[in-house]
C-alpha cells in the first residue's frame, strides 16, 4: 500500500516539475504500454494457475458483468442527477 | 489496444494452466513489481498535466461533483450487486471501487488473499471499459454530456478520453479528464478501505 503511493508520488513529482525531456516522455508512454501488457500477462497467469479461479471462470465472468453493469448504471444516475441540479449547461463559462 | 489486452490475458491464462509451477509462481510474484513499474509511469503522466490542476480552480470546486457522483454511484452499484449475488457487502464495494482501473483493483484484492474477488474485480473493470465505449454516444443523446463521463470512471483520463471528447465538446473533455485523474488517485485509497 505504502509502496503504491510512493512510486505514484515519485512519478508524479518527476512529471510535475518537468524533469523529463520530450523523448523521455515519449519513452515513458511506450514503457507504460509494455508494463501494462506484462502485468496483464502475469495476472492471466495467476488466474490460470489457480484451480479454484479457473474452474469457476464462467460464473466469475457473469458476476463481473453484473458488477460492471450496475456500477455503470449507478454512476450515470448519480452524475446525471447531480449535474442536472448543480451544473446547469454553460453556466460556468 | 483492448484486443491486445484480451489476447495477452488469454495467453497468460493458458500459460498459467500449462507452464511449470516454478515459472508460474515466479510470474505470479513478479506481477506486484510490474504493477509498481506501471504506477511509476502513470504517476509521471499524471504529473505532466500541471494545467489540469489549474483548471480545477478556474472551473470552481463544483467540478468535483462529477467524480463524487461517479464514485458514489459505483459503490451503490457494487453494494446492490453484492446483495443480489449474496456476497459480503464489503467485498462488493471493493470490487466496484476499481472504477474501471482493472490493472490495479484486481491485483490489490488478489494480494489481500482473495483471488476470486480479485478476478471478479479485474474482469468487471475490463467490462466496464467496454460498456463505456458502447454507451457514451447514447448517454450524450438521451441524458446530457456530463453523464457520458460517468461510466468511464478512472479511465476518463486515458483510454476512454478520446471517445468522450469525440462525442461531446472541449469543456466536457476537460471535466472528464479531471474526473478521471481524481478517480485514478482515489482507487488505491478506496479499494483497501473495503478489504
Amino acid at each position: 500500500m505504502v509502496k503504491i503511493f510512493f512510486v505514484l508520488g515519485v512519478g508524479f513529482l518527476i512529471g510535475f516539475y518537468g524533469l523529463l525531456k520530450e523523448e523521455q516522455i515519449k519513452l515513458n508512454c511506450r514503457l507504460q504500454t509494455v508494463w501494462l501488457l506484462l502485468l496483464i500477462f502475469c495476472m492471466g497467469v495467476s488466474i490460470g494457475r489457480n484451480g479454484e479461479v479457473i474452474g469457476n471462470l464462467p460464473t466469475l465472468g457473469g458476476k463481473a458483468l453484473l458488477f460492471a453493469v450496475l456500477s455503470v448504471i449507478g454512476s450515470v444516475a448519480f452524475v446525471f442527477v447531480l449535474s442536472k441540479y448543480f451544473l446547469k449547461k454553460g453556466e460556468e463559462e | 489496444m483492448s484486443l491486445a489486452i484480451l489476447i495477452v490475458l488469454i495467453l497468460g491464462i493458458l500459460g498459467g494452466i500449462y507452464m511449470p509451477l516454478e515459472v508460474t509462481s515466479f510470474l505470479d510474484q513478479a506481477s506486484s513489481y510490474m504493477l509498481l513499474l506501471l504506477l511509476f509511469s502513470v504517476g509521471i503522466d499524471l504529473g505532466l498535466n500541471r494545467q489540469v490542476f489549474l483548471q480545477i480552480r478556474q472551473m470552481g470546486f463544483r467540478i468535483l461533483l462529477i467524480p463524487f457522483g461517479v464514485i458514489l454511484g459505483s459503490l451503490c452499484g457494487g453494494g446492490i450487486c453484492a446483495v443480489l449475488l449474496q456476497m459480503q457487502i464489503k467485498e462488493g464495494l471493493a470490487i466496484a471501487s476499481g472504477l474501471g482501473w482493472y490493472s490495479l483493483s484486481g491485483i490489490l484484492i488478489t494480494e489481500a488473499g482473495n483471488p476470486i474477488g480479485g478476478t471478479i474485480s479485474f474482469l468487471s473493470n475490463v467490462f466496464r471499459e467496454v460498456i463505456t465505449f458502447i454507451s457514451i454516444p447514447f448517454l450524450v443523446k438521451y441524458l446530457n454530456s456530463y453523464s457520458a463521463i460517468a461510466p468511464a470512471g478512472a479511465t476518463a483520463m486515458d483510454t476512454t478520453l478520446g471517445i468522450i471528447s469525440k462525442n461531446t465538446d472541449g469543456k466536457t473533455a476537460i471535466i472528464a479528464f479531471v474526473s478521471g485523474v481524481i478517480c485514478t488517485l482515489l482507487v488505491p485509497v478506496l479499494v483497501p478501505l473495503f478489504l
